[in-house]
C-alpha cells in the first residue's frame, strides 16, 4: 500500500485511513458529513496526492497525445487546463483526465489514481518512448475547495509569478510561490465550491499543509477526506470514473458531448464516437432526486411505472440538500425531465423524480469569505 | 469503545437490553455506529412484524456505507424509534439511548442469556481489530 507525503499528517490529526486504488488515504478526519458543510460554507484541505500524474515534452508529443484526447488539445495555451477524455477503440472511456499547457512543447496531465497503471500502459504503446513521464511518486497535490479559499491563498501571501500577477481564473493554472516555496497553483476543483489545487514537489508537501492549515484556520478551513470528496463532486453532478465512466460508456453517453471533438480529427475512439453520434445513443445519464424517504447506492435498478429502464452509478444522500440523490444511465429518451420515476432499494420501490443537473450549484457572486 | 456493562451483545455489533416489562431493546454499539461513520438514514421495521433471532431487522445508511441490522432475538416487534428516523444522527450521538432502533417481546425469553455479555464483546471487538 502506497502512502502520501502526507501520511504522517494525515495520523496525527486522527484521519480514519482507508485502501483507495492502492494508496492509504484519508477518508475522513472529523466526519463526512461537518467536512462536507465545511467545503460549502468555509473551505476544506484535501490531500490528493494519490493521483496520476504524467508530463509531455518535447516538439511532437503535442500532436502525439492530442491523439490519445476526445477533446482538442493542439491550441491549448500556456497556463490553461483542459478537461477530456481518454478513450479506447471502441470509444469506451479509459480515464477522464486534465491537461495543462505550460509551453508550446511541454504539458501536464492529472488522471484518476484508479486508472494511473492503464495509462502507463497505454502511453507506453501509444507515445513515442522518451516523450513522456510519470511524476506521481515526485509530485504532490493539495486541493482547497469551498468559498474561503481566495481569501486564504491571500493570507498565505501567496505570490503568482507567472500570468499577470494575479490568481489565475477558473480553468486556469500558473507558478507561484510561498516562503520559497515553489508550487503551481490551478483553479480547478471537484467539488462544485470555488477552490485552487496547489501541486508541489513531494518533499514540500508537508510545509504546504501545515501553512495552509495555519493560514485557513481564521476562515474555518479544515482537513477534509475522500469521503465527503464523494458527496461534494455527487451534489454537483461531477462523473467518476468506475461509476458514470468506465470503458463500456461512451462520452457521449455520460452527457459529454461537450469534450469530444466530432469535427473529423483522427483520435483514439473517433470513429466509434462519431458512429454513435450518428446512429444516436442507446443509454443516457440522468439525475434523480428521491421524494420518498431512502438513500440510492450504485447499482439499484431505476423505474418507469414498473419497468426497469437503468441502472443508479452513484447515489448517496446529499448534505446540502438533505435528500437521496442519485446519477443513473437510463435508456435513451425513456425519460422526461421532472417525470416520476422511482428506484428500486434492495426490494423496496421508492419514489424519485428526475431532476436537472447538477444537484447543487453554488451561489454566483456568494461573499468569499 | 464505550461497550456499557449490564446489556448484551451480538457479534454483528447489536446491543440488547431487558426492560422490567421483559421486552428487549435492541440498538447498534458503538463500535458499529464509529465505524459505519455519520448515519443519514434509518429504515426500521413495522409494529408487529415477527423476525427470526439473526434476520434483518432494519437497515443503518451512513454517508459511505449501508448496514443490516440483524434482529438479536426471535421475537415480535413492540415499538419502534420514530425519532431516529426523523433524526439519523442520534445513532451516532447516542447509540445505546437515545439512538435504540427497536423493540421486541421475546418469544423464547432463555435466548437472552445466550446473547454475548459486555466481557465477551470486548474480547469479540479486540479479535476483530486484530
Amino acid at each position: 500500500m502506497k502512502q502520501t507525503p502526507l501520511y504522517d499528517r494525515h495520523v496525527a490529526l486522527g484521519a480514519r485511513m482507508v485502501p483507495f486504488a492502492g494508496w492509504e488515504m484519508p477518508v475522513q478526519y472529523s466526519g463526512v458529513l461537518a467536512e462536507h458543510r465545511a467545503v460549502r460554507e468555509r473551505a476544506g484541505l484535501f490531500d490528493v496526492s494519490h493521483m496520476a500524474n504524467f508530463a509531455f515534452a518535447g516538439r511532437d508529443t503535442r500532436g502525439a497525445l492530442n491523439g490519445l484526447l476526445t477533446n482538442d488539445i493542439s491550441d491549448i495555451a500556456p497556463g490553461e487546463t483542459r478537461y477530456g477524455l481518454v478513450c479506447n477503440e471502441a470509444g469506451g472511456i479509459l480515464d477522464d483526465v486534465m491537461v495543462s499547457g505550460h509551453a508550446a512543447d511541454y504539458l501536464t496531465m492529472v488522471a484518476n489514481a484508479s486508472n494511473h497503471d492503464k495509462l502507463v500502459a497505454h502511453f507506453a504503446g501509444h507515445l513515442p518512448e522518451g516523450s513522456w513521464q510519470d511524476d506521481t511518486d515526485t509530485l504532490a497535490l493539495l486541493a482547497l475547495q469551498g468559498p474561503a479559499s481566495t481569501a486564504i491563498l491571500h493570507d498565505l501571501h501567496l505570490t503568482p509569478t507567472t500570468g499577470d500577477g494575479a490568481l489565475p481564473p477558473r480553468g486556469r493554472h500558473c507558478k507561484a510561490v510561498v516562503n520559497d516555496l515553489a508550487l503551481h497553483l490551478h483553479h480547478t476543483g471537484y467539488s462544485g465550491e470555488l477552490g485552487f489545487e496547489l501541486a508541489c514537489a513531494a518533499p514540500h508537501a508537508p510545509e504546504l499543509w501545515d501553512l495552509l492549515l495555519e493560514a485557513g484556520r481564521p476562515h474555518g478551513l479544515i482537513p477534509t477526506g475522500l469521503g465527503c470528496r464523494d458527496t461534494l463532486r455527487l451534489e454537483a453532478a461531477l462523473p467518476l470514473h468506475g461509476h458514470e465512466l468506465s470503458e463500456t460508456i461512451t462520452p457521449l453517453e455520460a452527457g459529454l458531448d461537450r469534450f469530444v471533438d466530432l469535427s473529423g480529427r483522427d483520435y483514439l475512439g473517433a470513429d466509434a464516437l462519431r458512429h454513435q453520434h450518428e446512429q444516436g445513443v442507446a443509454r443516457e445519464r440522468i439525475g434523480l432526486v428521491l421524494t420518498e424517504r431512502g438513500v440510492p447506492r450504485e447499482g439499484h435498478t431505476v423505474l418507469k411505472e414498473g419497468e426497469a429502464i437503468g441502472q443508479v452509478t452513484s447515489g448517496n444522500h446529499a448534505p446540502t440538500l438533505a435528500v437521496g440523490i442519485a446519477l443513473a444511465l437510463v435508456r435513451a429518451g425513456s425519460t422526461e425531465m421532472d417525470e416520476e420515476l422511482a428506484v428500486l432499494i434492495r426490494g423496496r420501490t421508492v419514489a424519485a423524480r428526475r431532476c436537472k443537473l447538477p444537484f447543487y450549484r453554488r451561489e454566483a457572486g456568494r461573499k468569499r469569505g | 469503545m464505550n461497550v456499557p456493562e449490564g446489556i448484551k451483545y451480538t457479534k454483528e455489533h447489536e446491543w440488547c437490553r431487558k426492560e422490567e416489562d421483559g421486552t428487549v431493546t435492541m440498538g447498534i454499539t458503538d463500535y458499529a455506529q464509529d465505524s459505519l461513520g455519520d448515519v443519514v438514514y434509518v429504515e426500521l421495521p413495522a409494529v408487529g412484524e415477527e423476525y427470526e433471532s439473526g434476520s434483518e431487522l432494519a437497515e443503518v445508511e451512513s454517508t459511505k456505507a449501508t448496514a443490516p441490522v440483524y434482529s438479536p432475538v426471535t421475537g415480535k416487534v413492540v415499538a419502534v424509534n420514530e425519532l431516529v428516523e426523523q433524526r439519523p444522527e442520534r445513532v451516532n450521538e447516542s447509540p445505546f439511548d437515545e439512538g435504540w432502533l427497536v423493540r421486541m417481546e421475546m418469544a423464547v425469553p432463555s435466548q437472552y442469556s445466550k446473547l454475548l455479555t459486555a466481557e465477551s464483546y470486548r474480547v469479540h471487538l479486540e479479535s476483530e481489530e486484530g
